[in-house]
């Protein structure tokens, strides 16, 4: 049987491979990634000399592509928060090699997100006005507060497991980084050497903030939804709202994490760690979460229908009928059908199948978040005919920036820092190792991996036996 | 039969409604006094009381349920008259009470009819303190206010800043290495940061300061608006309505204006800025005009368009035309096309 050293020595390896080995590839998508990027910075450029006239929003339809990218990234970044924390507190075990991906979209999907808000605003210098004349009365002024909150404790959340992979990065690099890249990694390690303190301390502030985060979680999407649900529009004057759209984000961030998985584990060949059970689980939950989304839906429209007060005939004519009616069935059918469907279906679940719903599941919500914001806005307060939106060359290019800087982030992550949680990959392991096998004293690898159970043990609050 | 019960009944309401006439005739009759007052000045936005006390001219009794009718003095677009507020009864006191709203800046001039003779009250009005109350809100529940939401953001950043202590810890819980080459390695480490400055500090350090900003921004959040601190109180008002208006059908500007001056009068008065815009810019429902040519102005104001009604030259006169074309002109350069 293979040791624990051995095992732990082909994931260092593993996890050390993307940052040491840069292929032409590579190159090539970070330069396709910074293109589009660049395009939609150029773009932007034009947008902030000229005024938001060059998009296709107006008065009456003042929220379009960007406000839909902002909901949308937002509610990517519940990925980190469900799998990382709300399965760590549930001591789900087979989520360890996953986590630090979700993590990272976590931090990723905030930051692209949160830019989208500046981008939809006409005069974004006039940004500060929040902070000197922000008012907690305002909707708007608690997404400030939520959103600030949860990125910095989702960056610290992403940090804190990292902290030991960083000090195997700094340790093991050393020979083949250069200097600025080591000194990195000597900062971010923070001194790491593993030590029974260190470790108590560091387990202290991983198990505080992984349930902290999940409220603080729960509020960012629970408040976005509120910007909508807060004003008087017939299509989201709904007490569902927060549920529906905290629901909603789990849904995108289940799919966008077996996405970024399957390339992750396609480009960097890490089968070995990422399993087919890991997407099927994954895949699970994702269907789980869609027929919970099913049912919102259906609870939000039936309420609403068999009531059918003065404007609903507007909203679900346009939504059902008219000119959204591909969207909603794309949505409806598409995004939340469709991995319900295929966890039923043996054939189809698969690795390939539940990428394929994952990837659905994607596009349904983003096509969900804009009907939403756009069908809100679009349903007359006075006797007007409707206007409609189209967004122009613009805001589809900044949209396209969005997505391209949101890949573009991880790329960079992946070149940079450990993929994967080695460190707690190798303890849980090592745990496992010992359940099998008595065997603790055999080995005599680094006191480090050694003094990693022996030293968790007599902790003062599991109290043992007198 | 049917016809002979209808005739009774329209007996019975018609010498109901004689006497209630005859009871109140009565007093219509009669000679009154009217006493009125109102406040010496009032503040914009303001509801003020005006009152009329009636007495009998003769016995000098107050008169109940007499009916006095309030007119305010009013010019707009040039004509001057008189708009009734509303009506108000006497009690018992033969005191009549009327609710008026401050809805406008100057002096107010309010004629109030019952009396032998209409009485006139006149008093001004300024800009006073806010203009808008908002109601209770969400304050009705009790206890509820920003401090709720100050303590809770507020612990979440001090649990967040007490994983940053633990944090530090971690960076210099090192105890003294076993060995000499981690001792050396130790002592590298170490030059990376002081024993206090380092990235665990410095990362924590940051939160404090966010911290402190986020729950500073919630604590002084209810005097940032000026409105809801009236000391030092000073917006321009918003309801004001009077001043230059400078279109010559509202006889209000100078009858030698310049010849787009004119034509940007008619513009409005014939309702071309109801589509167009005001400076012919366009709106959704109609683009600009602006940059059109004169034939093609001519064309459709006369002959009109699908959505657009045609003005024949009795509606609009050629010399009418013109002064609107030249307020196109003008409005092309303005609109740079």
């Amino acid at each position: 049987m293979e040791s624990v050293n051995d095992w732990q020595a082909r994931l260092e390896d593993t996890t050390l491979d993307p940052a040491r080995k840069t292929t032409r590839n590579y190159y090539a998508f970070l330069f396709f990634l910074l293109a589009v990027t660049g395009w939609g910075v150029y773009a932007y450029s034009l947008q902030v000399r000229r005024g938001l006239v060059v998009t296709g929003m107006s008065d009456r339809i003042s929220w379009g592509l960007y406000i839909t990218m902002f909901v949308f990234f937002i509610g990517i970044s519940h990925a980190g928060t469900l799998i990382s924390a709300i399965l760590r507190v549930s001591h789900a075990g087979w989520r360890t090699p996953v986590t630090r991906m979700a993590e990272f979209i976590t931090a990723v999907a905030l930051i692209t997100g949160a830019f989208f808000v500046i981008v939809d605003l006409g005069r974004p210098d006039r940004l500060i006005n929040v902070l000197v004349f922000g008012r907690w009365q305002s909707p708007i002024v608690w997404d400030v507060l939520a959103v600030t909150t949860y990125l910095t404790a989702s960056v610290v959340y992403l940090y804190l497991p990292m902290v030991p992979d960083l000090a195997f990065f700094r340790d093991r690099q050393a020979p083949w980084v250069s200097r600025p890249k080591h000194m990195l990694y000597r900062i971010l390690a923070i001194n790491w050497r593993g030590t029974s303190d260190q470790k108590r301390h560091l387990r202290r502030a991983i198990s505080i903030m992984m349930i902290l985060i999940i409220p603080i979680a729960v509020s960012v999407h629970t408040v976005v939804s509120w910007i909508f649900a807060m004003t008087l529009r017939e299509a989201w004057n709904s007490t569902i709202f927060g549920f529906f759209f905290v629901a909603g984000a789990i849904f995108s961030g289940i799919a966008t994490l077996i996405v970024v998985m399957a390339i992750l584990r396609r480009v960097y060949h890490l089968e070995e760690y990422i399993t087919p059970r890991h997407f099927l689980y994954l895949g699970y939950l994702m269907a789980a979460m869609g027929g919970v989304m099913i049912y919102a839906n259906l609870s939000e429209y039936i309420t609403a229908g068999f009531k059918f007060e003065e404007g609903t005939e507007f909203l679900f004519r346009q939504l059902f009928i008219d000119e959204f009616a591909p969207y909603f069935w794309f949505y409806f059918i598409g995004g939340l059908m469709t991995p319900v469907v295929f966890m039923f279906i043996r054939r189809l679940r698969t690795i390939g199948g539940i990428v394929t719903a994952a990837v659905f599941v994607d596009l349904g919500m983003w096509v969900e978040r804009y009907f939403i914001v756009v069908t809100g806005l679009r349903a007359p307060l006075l006797p007007y005919e409707p206007v409609n939106y189209a967004p122009t060359w613009v805001e589809w290019s900044i949209t396209a920036g969005g997505f391209a800087f949101f890949a573009l982030l991880i790329t960079l992550f992946v070149k940079a820092f450990p993929i994967m949680a080695v460190w707690e990959m190798t303890e849980e392991r090592r745990e496992e190792f010992e359940e099998m096998v008595e065997y603790e004293h055999e080995f005599d690898g680094e006191e480090i991996l050694a003094s990693g159970v022996p030293d968790s043990a007599p902790e003062p609050e599991t109290g043992g036996p007198p | 039969m049917t016809v002979r019960r209808l005739g009774r009944w329209a007996t019975i309401v018609l010498l109901v409604v004689g006497f209630v006439l005859l009871g109140s005739g009565g007093a219509l009759a009669d000679h009154w006094t009217v006493e009125v007052s109102a406040p010496e000045e009032g503040a914009l936005g303001e509801t003020i009381q005006l009152t009329a006390t009636v007495h009998d001219a003769a016995t000098g009794e107050p008169v109940e349920s007499a009916e006095l009718v309030f007119f305010s003095s009013v010019a707009f677009a040039g004509v001057g008259g008189d708009i009734e507020l509303g009506e108000a009864l006497t009690n018992d006191l033969g005191v009549a009470v009327f609710d008026y709203e401050l809805r406008k800046l100057g002096t107010h001039t309010i004629t109030i009819e019952g009396g032998d003779e209409p009485n006139i009250l006149s008093f001004p009005v300024t800009i006073g303190g806010q203009l808008y109350q908002s109601p209770e809100g969400i304050n009705l529940i009790p206890g509820a206010g920003g401090w709720v939401v100050t303590l809770v953001i507020g612990s979440i950043w001090v649990i967040m800043i007490i994983v940053g202590v633990a944090v530090i810890r971690v960076s210099r819980g090192s105890p003294p290495a076993d060995n000499e080459a981690e001792a050396e390695e130790d002592q590298q480490e170490r030059s990376t940061g002081t024993k206090w400055l380092n990235t665990a500090t410095m990362v924590t350090a940051v939160m404090v300061i966010v911290a402190g900003g986020i729950v500073a921004l919630l604590i002084r959040s209810p005097n940032t608006h000026h409105n809801r601190d009236p000391v030092g109180y000073d917006r321009s008002a918003v309801a004001f309505v009077e001043g230059a208006y400078a279109y010559p059908d509202f006889g209000l500007a100078d009858d030698a204006a310049a010849e787009a001056e004119i034509g940007r009068g008619l513009f409005v008065t014939f309702g071309c800025a109801g589509c167009h815009g005001v400076d012919a810019e366009g709106t959704t429902t109609a683009k600009s005009p602006a940059s059109a040519s004169y034939d093609w102005v001519r064309q459709v104001i006369r002959n009109g368009q699908p959505g657009m009604p045609s003005y024949s030259e009795q509606e609009l006169s050629d010399t009418q035309l013109n002064e609107i074309f030249a307020f196109l002109a003008e409005a092309r350069g303005e609109l740079g096309g």
